[in-house]
């Protein structure tokens, strides 16, 4: 894995020195997951997924008038302290890209790797404002340790959970990181073609 | 399959003077091109790669499922990893094998090398399935999907196709030999995969995360996890050379008992 250059990752963390703005360059080159076979060439689907993305923001979604029974896959953050247990399997929580949020009901298992501040990608229909999900979709990062490592490093203050989340998020919705200055950049190789 | 024809043709004029043509330095290449040779070397490594995967699979396993601690996102499910990234590791490690060995055989007319790549494609295409069953396995509690169709996914699942479609022409022909050299070009362009699989974590935005071990800046892997790792990496290792070495033992010895029977017809 490399830092530098057209294919760099942007989980290559905080220290890789480039700011956001490069970061959201940098993703709007690379093709985002998941791999958009089932979105593609199917009306509807591209015009909406707009910005080289085949998940859309929450900022999206809240500027774009989305009917009902049209499919929705959604990439974000799960917000802070939004995530509520009801009947059964049934979950409700909100997706953010930290400018805006969506609702979101799930009803099944979670991944496991579900949490709040977790980068994730939910699809399903919106139903009154509110994203009704029959997917939900988390990404593991490459960091691998015990409990008690996670603990000292967030002790030590080395821990940059938030952050790392962000920039996996970054790598999610390409609108995340930019929201507030300019969402719209050039996609060269977006998806959405 | 006229190309095949043509390189049989080339072949005997560099078999019928191993060593003469390179000097010293093929020495050890032309030895073990005799299939003698390669029997009596191959039946004193064969029990030390055995008891080798046998230690390192028995001290793995203990340290994988009870002396490793839990991941602090995954808990203990991370426990599949020592499974699943060895045998994907083993899985591009077994094309490289094969396509080295093909290469050779095509090359220089390498009756070991030939009967190596044949050998390794089935154990390939094992370790491909079961890094496939268990990434599966991972993925549907971890990720929330048994499979997502991403650019490691789907370059992975190329890899075992490419094992089946070695294994399945390189039986189509009723020559055993043009069998071979037909499927060792397959081979050798399947190899271009190999390095796809690599990076397509690094070219493209998967879903499937990127490296933890063999990565620029170090494993971003803890010791006490990295350390059973590596020791069923080793245990892998060994059981690929242990079966490999096997399997073309058996495969010379097939072929003799193919000499027998023609000189007992034709005698």
């Amino acid at each position: 894995m490399t830092c530098s250059g057209r294919t760099t990752s942007l989980l290559c963390g905080p220290d890789g020195g480039r700011g956001r703005e490069a970061e959201a360059q940098a993703s709007d080159l690379r093709r985002p997951w998941p791999w958009p076979a089932r979105d593609r060439g199917r009306p509807g689907a591209d015009g909406v997924a707009g910005q080289g993305g085949v998940f859309q923001t929450p900022s999206q979604v809240a500027e774009e008038h989305i009917s009902g029974n049209q499919r929705i896959r959604v990439g974000g953050l799960v917000e802070e302290g939004s995530v509520q247990k009801e009947a059964g399997t049934q979950v409700r929580f909100e997706i953010t890209d930290l400018a805006n949020r969506v609702p979101v009901t799930y009803s099944g298992i979670l991944p496991d790797l579900f949490r709040e501040g977790q980068g994730i990608v939910v699809e399903g229909h919106l139903q009154g404002g509110v994203l009704v999900a029959d997917q939900v979709l988390a990404k593991h990062d490459e960091k691998y340790m015990p409990p008690e490592v996670a603990d000292a490093l967030k002790q030590s203050g080395r821990w940059q959970h938030m952050k790392d989340s962000m920039e996996q998020a970054g790598q999610m919705p390409p609108g995340a990181s930019t929201a507030g200055t300019s969402p719209t950049k050039a996609s060269p190789t977006g998806a959405a073609q | 399959m006229d190309d095949g024809n043509e390189m049989s043709e080339a072949g005997p004029v560099v078999r019928d003077r191993p060593g003469e043509r390179w000097g010293g330095r093929w020495n050890v290449f032309n030895r073990y091109a005799n299939p003698t040779r390669f029997m009596q070397l191959s039946a004193k490594l064969v029990p030390w790669f055995a008891g080798a995967t046998v230690l390192l699979m028995a001290a793995g396993l203990y340290f994988a499922l009870f002396a490793s601690p839990p991941d602090y996102q995954q808990g203990e499910s991370v426990r599949i990893m020592y499974v699943h990234v060895p045998a994907a590791w083993m899985a591009m490690f077994c094309y490289t094998s094969m396509a080295v060995a093909s290469a050779i055989g095509l090359i220089w007319r390498h009756p070991v090398a030939e009967m190596t790549a044949k050998a390794t494609a089935p154990i390939g295409a094992c370790f491909t399935f079961l890094a496939l069953v268990t990434g599966s396995l991972w993925g549907k509690p971890m990720w929330g999907t048994w499979w997502v169709w991403d650019a490691r996914l789907t370059s992975v699942l190329v890899l075992f196709f490419l094992y089946l479609g070695y294994m399945a022409l390189e039986n189509a022909f009723d020559d055993p030999a043009r069998g071979t050299r037909a499927a060792g070009i397959l081979a050798l362009v399947g190899f271009v995969n190999v390095p796809i699989i690599k990076f397509s974590v690094d070219w493209w935005n998967t879903l499937h995360q990127p490296a933890s071990v063999v990565r620029m800046g170090g494993p971003t892997i803890d010791s006490s996890m990295l350390i059973p790792l590596l020791v069923m990496a080793g245990a892998f290792t060994c059981y690929y050379f242990w079966v490999v070495l096997v399997r073309v033992r058996g495969e010379i010895i097939a072929s003799r008992i193919r000499g027998l029977r023609l000189r007992q017809v034709h005698g």
